[in-house]
């Protein structure tokens, strides 16, 4: 069953133009909706592409407003990171790759337009990466409220470093020699994606990713690693990736599902066009669907994942929730760290986790 | 010759972010959304970048028409003085002559 | 239906619209002591529940559900659905609700520069105090507020990027302590609610603001004085002048938004200082202090 306030935001995803059709009690659920899938800034931004702003009542324009004012912010603040990491490795000679929202922003992506985001994620050489966190720390990158065992945790299980603090400015980065961890079961090659890196102008040795790169990172960032809290905020940027290399590059299709299978990674590459399509018409040619057959799982595990990234991609709020939203979002969460790491690793690490988590404010059906 | 003949140059501020407000001067950096308060003698560095880049040479010349202190002290507080500027990533080198 | 009993309804039902300042409120509950509290605070700001399609905040206070609230009752703050901070003892429901709402606005109104200050108007002119917990601020801002000032807000100004004035939040001025006392004693015509015991604050009791403060809500005020109150037992009540430097560093330290708004914020704040008198007041005495305030010069800077 589609409920409203789902549908509405699709369509609003899909056809901003058409926000004149909205009546005020609309706008009254999409705004509470937009704000928990942090998709506020980015329909703002969609929105205004449109031309279609001043068809928005000013009260719910407002919030819209006031999310791109945050997400413009985080966006000058992304480029004087950046720039700051420049500064600190590159008379090292450690090359930087930007990823996600850094590597949108940077490049000028569509997609980066109105887009909210936390923190900056690079990824070194791994030869490298201890002597990039010694000159990060120079600069001021520490890193701080990690206990032994979660220090651990991430160095040596995760492909990361704890996040970063930066001193004075709190900016968090998170520095990746690898977009899997080692002990995931896909193995994408990280010298793959050096060797297609493009350059970033004005910032000598540092990188973006290839246009492919970017889209299958994201992907697997969502379909393979993440937890959903943020799906279809993570799933619009995809749509966007898509649509604009595909319409600056006639062969980008054909690169795509190569580049996909070259790096292990066509099942999430799978997943990414079979539910944006699904959620917000993402134009897939057939050839891809084609070639991207022998990615496809089989029918019993496609219609469990169906049944859990149906409900898991949905925004995570009580108007979009059915009955089995939030097992769903468990199974994926488990899943997530399932595909992370192996077996006899995990269960221990969940059952610290849950010991350790403070107990979080459970999302309910506002009745008093 | 040596790095300090370099000219420097303020960084480009909107006129709406530099307020002079007696002995202080109030800068606000968009970049990175620092406020910084700026007293003598950096007012006096800053204002004299001001007017367009500037060598240490020239600088130098610029701050002694205008202030009766022993040659050495004057020319330690104006190095000083550019260093904090730089730190506060408010000057920098000017870019003709990063490219010659 | 009565006005009681609407008001019932509603924060029983799809929730009461309240409009506070330039925000709209959906509030639903159902305690007793919200009912209560909004009855008396609220009721010259109530909305027709079916004209009203669409609101900034949709907040529900809840009883605790779960074992330990059989015990110890406590009241639990939702935003849409989401409880973002911990529940507090169910006697505190209604100041949880004012805090709560504080955070909402905090989070959301970046088409402000917000500041933890109160607001006041006198003439059209605005007097803007930033004050640490502790400065005497509330019982000074009461105190103005039933002597002739306009009240804008208590503990939060909004100063508007867009016009570089400060709009109206008006809500009850918290009291704490001895200050419940000397207000009521004061000023019989305060209507002030039902103290609140052992809250972090201690005892807490609010101040419903008076009729001007709501009847012209919508009016903005030109920023005319700035000042830093603090109270020093036995000092001696004057104020003097403040370099507008540190004024500004001090302004947006108190700003709740300032690193999100960027550059509209500096202008902003920065103008501000421009068109005020900047001024630290000692404050020791109310009276003296009341007298140097109606005082100021017309104009600020």
């Amino acid at each position: 069953m589609t409920r409203p306030a789902l549908a509405q935001m699709l369509a609003t995803l899909r056809e901003p133009a058409g926000v004149s059709e909205r009546s005020p009690a609309d706008w009254d659920l999409l705004v509470r909706v937009a704000r928990v899938a942090s998709l506020e800034g980015r329909l703002q931004a969609l929105i205004e592409d449109a031309g279609a702003l001043p068809d928005v009542p000013p009260a719910p324009r407002r919030h819209l407003h006031a999310a791109r004012v945050l997400a413009d912010r985080q966006h000058v603040m992304v480029r004087w990171e950046v720039a700051r990491i420049h500064e600190a490795l590159a008379p090292e000679q450690i090359p930087v790759m930007l990823l996600k929202g850094a590597a949108y922003v940077m490049a000028g992506l569509p997609c980066a337009r109105g887009r909210q985001f936390s923190d900056v994620d690079i990824m070194v050489p791994k030869a490298q990466i201890q002597q990039a966190e010694q000159h990060l720390f120079v600069q001021g990158w520490v890193c701080e409220g990690y206990d032994a065992y979660d220090q651990r945790y991430y160095r040596q299980w995760m492909h990361e470093l704890p996040p970063l603090t930066h001193m004075r400015r709190k900016s968090v980065l998170d520095v990746h020699h690898t977009i899997l961890p080692p002990t995931a079961r896909l193995h994408p090659d990280p010298a793959l994606l050096w060797q297609a890196a493009l350059p970033l102008e004005g910032y000598p040795g540092v990188y973006i990713p290839a246009p492919v790169d970017m889209v299958l990172h994201s992907a697997t960032h969502l379909f393979h690693d993440g937890e959903l809290e943020n799906g279809l905020r993570d799933l619009a940027d995809l749509d966007a990736l898509l649509r604009h290399f595909a319409n600056e590059d006639p062969a980008f299709w054909e690169r795509l599902t190569a580049r996909a299978f070259e790096m292990d990674l066509a099942r999430p590459l799978f997943y990414a066009l079979r539910y944006g399509h699904e959620f917000l018409q993402t134009p897939v040619p057939d050839s891809v669907i084609r070639a991207l057959a022998p990615a496809r799982p089989a029918l019993p595990l496609l219609a469990l994942m169906d049944a859990l990234f149906r409900r898991g991609l949905k925004p995570h709020h009580w108007s979009c929730d059915g009955g089995l939203s939030g097992v769903a979002r468990w199974l994926l969460y488990v899943r997530s760290h399932y595909l992370r790491m192996p077996l006899h690793l995990l269960v221990p690490h969940l059952l610290r986790k849950a010991i350790k988590e403070h107990r979080k404010g459970k999302r309910e059906r506002p009745d008093a | 010759m040596s790095v300090f003949e370099e000219p420097l140059e303020l960084i480009s501020l909107s006129v709406a972010h530099v307020r002079a407000w007696g002995e202080s001067v109030v800068v606000y950096d968009q970049r990175c959304g620092e406020t910084h308060v700026l007293q003598p003698p950096l007012t006096e560095l800053f204002q004299a970048l001001q007017e367009g880049p500037m060598t240490p040479t020239a600088l130098f010349e610029y701050l002694e028409q205008r202030y009766e202190a022993a040659e050495g002290e004057l020319e330690d507080a104006m190095h000083a003085g550019l260093t904090q500027l730089r730190q506060h990533y408010l000057i920098q080198v000017a870019p003709e002559s990063r490219s010659a | 239906m009565t006005g009681q009993e609407t008001l019932k309804a509603g924060l029983r039902g799809a929730g009461l619209p309240i409009q506070v300042g330039p925000f709209v409120v959906r509030l639903r509950s159902r305690l007793d002591r919200i009912e209560r509290s909004v009855a008396l605070f609220y009721d010259r700001q109530l909305l027709p529940a079916d004209g009203t399609p669409f609101a900034d905040f949709h907040i529900t206070l809840a009883r605790s559900s779960g074992l330990h609230a059989v015990w110890r009752p406590q009241a639990r703050f939702f935003l849409d659905g989401r409880s973002p901070f911990r529940p507090l003892p169910l006697a505190h429901a209604y100041p949880l609700f004012e805090w709560g709402l504080n955070w909402c606005i905090a989070q959301h109104a970046h088409d402000f520069l917000m500041i933890h200050a109160a607001v006041l108007e006198r003439d059209g002119q605005a007097l803007v105090m930033p004050g640490e917990p502790g400065a005497g601020k509330s019982t000074l801002t009461a105190a103005l507020a039933l002597s002739g000032w306009r009240l804008l807000s208590d503990e939060f100004a909004l100063l508007s990027l867009e016009t570089g004035r400060l709009v109206a939040l008006p809500r009850p001025v918290s009291l704490k302590n001895a200050a419940i006392d000397l207000i009521r004693e004061r000023y019989p015509q305060a209507i002030i609610g039902p103290s609140s015991y052992d809250t972090s604050k201690g005892t807490v009791a609010h101040l419903k603001p008076p009729d001007p403060s709501i009847e012209r809500m919508d009016e903005q005020a030109r920023p005319a004085w700035l000042v830093f109150p603090r109270f020093a037992v036995g000092g001696r009540d004057h104020l003097e002048p403040l370099a507008p430097a540190e004024a500004l560093q001090r302004l947006v330290g108190s700003s709740f938004n300032y690193s999100v708004v960027g550059a509209a914020g500096f202008e902003a704040a920065a103008d501000l200082i421009e068109q005020s008198a900047c001024l630290n007041l000692e404050y020791a005495d109310l009276d003296a202090t009341l007298g140097l305030l109606n005082g100021l010069p017309e104009g600020g800077a």
